[in-house]
């Protein structure tokens, strides 16, 4: 009896043994105090500048003009807003990942005004993916879901959840001190929105109704997109007051493009439509120039 | 005898008559012969024919090719008894006339050496048959029986009687066991029933008895113990004295039974029902041990000094003791491996064919031997086989329990013959026997009676018991057949009540038999020995037993085709089956990725309930089987430890086998890649750790019913504690750990296989290990600035607010909060150095003020920063390598493929625990990360021994070193498997079991 102890004895020691062996590629314990965090901590603690905070605010909302192509009462286009295919390839880039982000956003500001459940909980899914591998999971997290869930027969709460959600990850970036990546989220949502009412209006049936009518849906419609020049000028400012990289650079670029045709062609046109002269009559081509140029910029944006 | 053989004697016996002339003697004993074997009709035709052949012309040459023929005859049909038998017969014919010529000499001589039978043998008998004077023939084979008022030459044995008259000569032709006996004197002797006639042979077979007049009678077995004693070179006394015994809840079992008897003798437990038969021979072969008295063999008590006797004694029980898959060779085969050490492998199959020849079993020896209802072999064959497995290592004192039940008379006495022939050999055999038949009780030497409640009450010759009782009971019968049924009709005869119906009161109770027991049979106390009894088992090592023990099961495995193919083919059928249905694609697209198969989680924990099952199952009735063989081989004192290793070898290398097939189809099958390896190191690694679980339950439960009963009680908590089916955060709050898996989880291997499974696909597939140390900067630094630091910003602020208050609730809970964020300050400054935060020791009820606080914040702002700078860093070298894997269309695709086959998103999603509703936690004063468990290495155990940790954490802390979680989870299980290996050599569960049986 008392060999067999020793040898279960010698046994859990060899296993002990074994277990130790195995365990050669496991790093040996960890130095809890590391001189280079020390050191990184030093540094960080210098680079803190006052009141980064104040930057994202009053910017444009990514619900908003899905709402109102819904309010002027366009018909729902599933072919308009950005397929998921692409999620995963998005995320095999940052800038992609958050400007994608931004124009799922909208997106699902499109589908949740024309009450479109079931895509818009798949787009919602995506969009904590996409929030994941920014590192901003926080965002999207169970509370927001359950809270979107709970309220799918109600757009206009459906609608503030997305904003809200947003401007948090906006607002999260910015806090760790990512705001070009929070910039991109924002330039994506608002390149989505005007690409979406410049595709409703473009295409917009010619044949079935006569001018007089079409003039008079036309015209909100087109207004939706002469409004969106105050919050072009906002993101323009906005890309502009932070650290500039490729990416913003290119993105003040394309954006400064649509800020001249605004300031050009479209300022004619919103002039005559306050004038209201009456013989004025809204077309198409009138928005010829940036619909193709928001086009342009979204296709960059979506495809690799 | 057959009639020709019978014919063949005769033509012998006139050969030799013919000699010299046919006297009236000579006629008298052929007449004399031919009556005892045949009618008197055909005795009258036997012996004209033999008066014919004794006319025939006389030619010496054609005599002795005649006389090879009909001796060529005699061998095929003739025993060696028999043989001698015809050899006194011719003896007797030749020595008629008193004169052994020279002629007749060399006749029987030519016809003794052709049939076989030694010249000294047929000397002897010469010798024995033609000498009447007590003092001519001296030799060590002849017994005399006297009055002892004779001189009797020393060589010859002696045995007297006082009032004898006469002399009684018995012959013990050697090696054969043949006595004859041989009456010189004027008085009547009674041989088995009929007058013995003075100057005639006659043969003293097995039970045979002589009556005189006036003296004691004379059996068999005590004739040949004379002969036996000094011839036998390993003397045995076995001695039993005031035996009592007690059961275990008070019953009374035995009560003073006693018991002297040396070497040679075959000896009858016999009783009723009930009377304690079977717990005499536990308690005599040393299985049981006696509450008073002692079993003392050569004096050695065999319950005290169990080491002395090792392999002295042999016990063959009532049950079956063969491995029903291995034929009647390798069931000997192995018994004698595993008795005999030092015996090559030509020697053992030498004895093991020797044994079955001698138990008549030569010619089964290929067979399988079969379970009871699918039968190969017959019962009474089972019986010797089962008999044979003592007899190969000849133990001294042999233990035979009901060797006779069930089987046919032609059967029992085959047996019986068996054993009556280790007696003779000189061994100690004692046979509990229920209703033998009257041959098979004339075999005995002693008998032993018990009666209800364990009380001796007889002990002596079995042809004696009858008169014994027939005279206490006071009846009066004629009849001279030895019934042993008789015995117990007298011993339970019932009183009749007035009506002639019998009773259930006994006329004569088991007391008083005692008392008569007491009162009229002295057991003659024999003289211990001290020789050291006689050993023949030499068991081997425990390593060679190991080897012995596997290559037996083995074997046995093999001739079991429907288990092997079973156990061989169910992991693959399962493995195609299950991963077959739960191969999910997404309906709209037809393409099946890994990546979107949802149910791999799923896969990974079935293929851990697989494991189990398949271990449990296959292990669950290896002992219950072997239970009978193990008490036997514990019997024989061989090692517990060899045969759990044998089975433990065995076992083991099937769950490899089979968890290897299982990883292999399945991964094929579903996709898997990268970690077939680490799968299959973790079923087996489970299937091990079931087959010991099914080991211990087998050992502890007395049928396998109950242990498939069981199954289900051992895998459900593993498949509820597995942390997949229930969530570890949601269980019962009594049970759960917040920081920790809870205690009831750690004991569940299935939950370290699955966490091993989780954390290792994770971990370790081709795509996330890239990015792994990236993304594990990248959680930490987020998990600290989006929940850590702003809630140690709230409740700092809340302190601050709050300070001044009165409130008394306030109070403490300001003092709480003080406490958790004096403890998470504490472990991030244990990292960058206390110098970055001198205020630390102010963060106590009391010490903090305001100036504390805005230090505090300001602390926590840099370490915001740090952690955000330390995320970008992170981050942006990540974003490197994500570019270099993208730069061109060709890469991207390859790097996407890469993705798709390798992670898998519904396994990622469970290990980061992003759908967590409480990501940070508050508990005893510490702020537990909840959210991405998978990234969050253990950095601050309780103590050096503390593993303890979340579920799917990437490694374990244990004795300052930090492990990875699939090394370390198959660790613990292998410990657990250690664990239940050391309950299952100690047999814990059997005797945790026993003691709630007892209460």
């Amino acid at each position: 009896m008392k060999t067999t102890y020793r040898l279960f004895a010698n046994l859990t020691l060899i296993l002990f043994l074994a277990v130790g062996i195995i365990s050669c590629d496991s790093k040996s314990k960890k130095q809890l105090k590391s001189e280079t965090d020390a050191v990184a901590f030093e540094e960080a603690g210098k680079k803190i500048s006052a009141d980064i905070n104040k930057v994202i605010k009053d910017l444009p909302n990514p619900t908003e003009v899905p709402y109102l192509l819904q309010a002027t009462g366009a018909d729902f286009d599933r072919e308009l807003i950005n397929s998921l295919d692409r999620i995963s390839q998005y995320q095999s880039n940052e800038d992609k990942t958050a400007l994608n982000l931004g124009i799922y956003a909208t997106d699902m500001g499109y589908l949740v005004s024309y009450e479109q459940v079931q895509p818009s909980l798949d787009y919602m899914e995506n969009c904590q993916k996409l929030a994941e591998s920014l590192g901003i999971a926080s965002v999207f997290d169970v509370r927001t879901m359950n809270d979107f869930q709970n309220n799918l027969n109600d757009p206009t709460k459906l609608n503030a959840i997305i904003s809200d959600a947003i401007f948090e990850a906006e607002k999260r970036l910015e806090s760790s001190d990512r705001l070009p990546v929070a910039a991109l989220v924002i330039s994506g949502s608002f390149v989505e929105g005007l690409y979406l009412a410049v595709k409703v209006i473009e295409t917009y049936p010619t044949d079935i109704l006569d001018e007089d009518i079409r003039n008079l849906i036309l015209e909100p419609l087109v207004k939706v997109v002469l409004d969106q020049k105050k919050p072009l000028l906002d993101v323009i400012a906005l890309l502009k007051d932070i650290p500039q990289d490729d990416i913003i650079s290119t993105m003040i670029a394309e954006l400064n493009i649509l800020r001249i045709l605004y300031e050009g062609d479209l300022a004619e046109v919103e002039k005559k439509i306050s004038e209201n002269t009456g013989d004025f009559i809204l077309t198409q081509d009138m928005l010829l120039d940036i619909t193709t140029e928001v086009k342009r910029i979204r296709t960059d944006i979506v495809t690799l | 005898m057959s009639e020709q053989i019978l014919k063949a004697i005769l033509q012998l016996l006139a050969i030799v008559a013919k000699e010299d002339d046919l006297t009236t003697d000579e006629i008298a004993i052929v007449e004399n012969f031919l009556a005892e074997q045949l009618t008197v009709e055909e005795a009258k035709e036997y012996f004209n024919m033999f008066i014919k052949w004794t006319q025939e012309a006389h030619d010496v040459s054609e005599e002795s090719k005649r006389i090879l023929g009909i001796c060529n005859q005699i061998n095929k049909e003739q025993t060696a008894q028999q043989k001698i038998v015809v050899v006194l017969n011719l003896i007797v014919l030749i020595a008629a006339d008193g004169i052994v010529s020279k002629r007749e000499k060399s006749i029987l001589y030519q016809i003794s050496d052709n049939i076989n039978v030694p010249r000294n043998v047929t000397d002897l008998v010469k010798a024995f048959v033609i000498y009447q004077e007590r003092n001519k023939i001296i030799s060590e084979n002849i017994l005399v029986i006297d009055n002892g008022s004779n001189l009797i030459p020393d060589k010859c044995k002696h045995l007297q009687f006082p009032a004898f008259e006469g002399f009684v000569f018995i012959l013990r032709i050697p090696n054969q066991e043949v006595y004859f006996a041989k009456y010189i004197g004027e008085n009547d002797l009674i041989l088995n029933g009929s007058a013995m006639r003075s100057q005639r042979i006659y043969n003293f077979s097995s039970g045979s008895v002589i009556k005189t007049v006036n003296s004691a009678p004379i059996y068999h077995s005590e004739v040949i113990n004379i002969f036996r004693q000094i011839s036998s070179e390993h003397h045995l006394t076995f001695t039993a004295n005031d035996l009592s015994f007690k059961f275990k809840n008070g019953k009374i079992g035995l009560q003073n039974v006693n018991i002297q008897e040396e070497s040679g003798s075959l000896i009858a437990l016999m009783g009723g029902s009930g009377a304690g038969k079977s717990t005499l021979l536990n308690v005599l072969n040393g299985n049981e041990i006696p509450s008073d008295g002692s079993v003392r063999i050569n004096g050695v008590d065999i319950h005290v000094s169990k080491s002395k006797i090792e392999g002295v004694i042999g016990y063959v029980p009532q049950d079956d003791l063969l491995i029903e898959e291995l034929t009647v060779f390798d069931n000997l085969y192995y018994a004698a491996k595993l008795s005999f050490k030092d015996a090559s492998n030509d020697e053992l199959t030498k004895l093991v064919d020797n044994t079955l020849e001698s138990l008549g079993l030569y010619e089964t020896r290929r067979l399988r031997v079969g379970s009871v209802l699918d039968k190969t072999i017959s019962g009474g064959q089972r019986k010797r086989l089962n008999i044979g497995l003592e007899l190969l290592r000849e133990p001294s004192v042999l233990f035979v329990d009901e060797p006779t039940s069930g089987l046919s008379s032609r059967d029992s006495e085959n047996i019986m013959d068996l054993l009556k022939g280790l007696s003779l050999k000189g061994k100690m055999v004692f046979v509990v026997i229920h209703q033998p038949s009257e041959d098979i009780f004339k075999m005995f030497d002693k008998l032993i009676i018990l009666d209800v409640g364990g009380y001796q009450v007889y002990y002596g010759n079995p042809v004696g018991a009858v008169s014994y009782f027939k005279d206490i009971a006071k009846i009066v019968d004629q009849s001279k057949s030895v019934n042993p049924e008789q015995v117990f009709n007298i011993i339970e005869s019932k009183v009749v009540n007035e009506y002639g119906n019998f009773t259930n009161k006994r006329k004569v109770s088991p007391e008083q038999w005692h008392d008569y027991f007491l009162d009229r049979i002295v057991i003659p106390k024999i003289k211990e020995t001290d020789v050291i009894p006689h050993k023949t088992l030499h068991i081997p090592k425990r390593f060679k037993q190991l080897a012995i023990f596997t290559i037996r099961d083995i074997k046995s495995k093999i001739s079991n085709r429907q288990y092997l193919a079973i156990n061989l083919l169910e992991a693959p059928l399962l493995a195609l089956l299950l991963s077959y249905i739960i191969k999910y694609s997404p309906e709209d697209s037809g393409l099946y990725q890994f990546k979107g198969n949802v149910n791999i989680p799923v896969f990974f924990f079935m293929s851990i309930i697989v494991a189990l099952f398949m271990g449990l199952t296959v292990s669950a009735e290896e002992i219950i089987k072997d239970r009978k063989i193990l008490k036997r081989e514990s019997f024989l004192n061989l090692s517990r430890l060899s045969y759990l290793n044998s089975k433990l070898i065995i076992l083991f290398s099937l769950s490899a086998i089979q968890t290897l097939t299982y990883v292999i189809i399945s991964h094929a099958i579903l996709e898997v890649q990268g970690m077939h390896l680490a799968a299959w190191m973790i079923l087996f690694s489970v299937s091990c750790f079931a087959n010991v679980l099914g080991l211990n339950v087998s050992a502890a439960f007395k049928s396998a019913v109950t242990v498939y009963i069981l199954i289900p009680l051992l895998i459900i908590p593993q498949l509820i504690l597995s942390g997949v089916v229930v969530n570890f955060d949601k269980l019962n709050p009594s049970i759960t750990t917040e920081d920790k898996v809870p205690m009831i989880g750690e004991i569940m291997a299935s939950r370290w296989a699955f966490e091993a499974f989780s954390v290792t696909q994770f971990k370790d597939n081709a795509y996330n290990s890239i990015f792994y140390p990236y993304d594990q900067i990248m959680a930490e630094s987020e998990f600290k600035t989006a929940y850590l630091l702003p809630r140690l910003v709230s409740d700092l602020e809340y302190i601050h607010h709050n300070m001044g208050g009165l409130d008394k609730n306030k109070k403490t809970e300001i003092v709480d909060k003080l406490s958790t964020i004096k403890n998470e300050f504490g472990k991030q400054l244990e990292k960058i150095g206390f110098d970055k935060f001198p205020e630390y020791d102010q963060l106590e009820e009391g010490e903090f003020d305001a100036n504390t606080y805005e230090q505090s914040i300001d602390f926590l702002r840099k370490l915001k920063s740090f952690y955000n700078t330390k995320f970008k860093n992170a981050n942006e070298e990540k974003q490197v390598r994500l570019k270099a894997y993208n730069s061109s269309p060709d890469m991207r695709e390859e790097f996407s493929q890469l993705r798709n086959q390798n992670e898998n998103e519904t396994n990622s999603q469970l290990v980061k625990n992003v759908i967590t509703q409480h990501r940070i936690i508050e508990h005893e004063n510490e702020l537990i990360q909840k959210i991405y468990p998978i990234y969050l290495v253990p950095e601050f155990p309780d103590h050096l021994m503390d593993f303890r940790v979340q579920f799917y954490q990437p490694s374990k802390h244990f004795a300052g070193i930090l492990f990875n979680t699939l090394h370390f989870n198959i660790s613990i299980i292998w410990l657990m498997t250690l664990l239940l290996f050391i309950t299952l050599y100690l047999d814990l569960l059997k005797k945790l079991l026993n003691i709630f049986n007892k209460s």
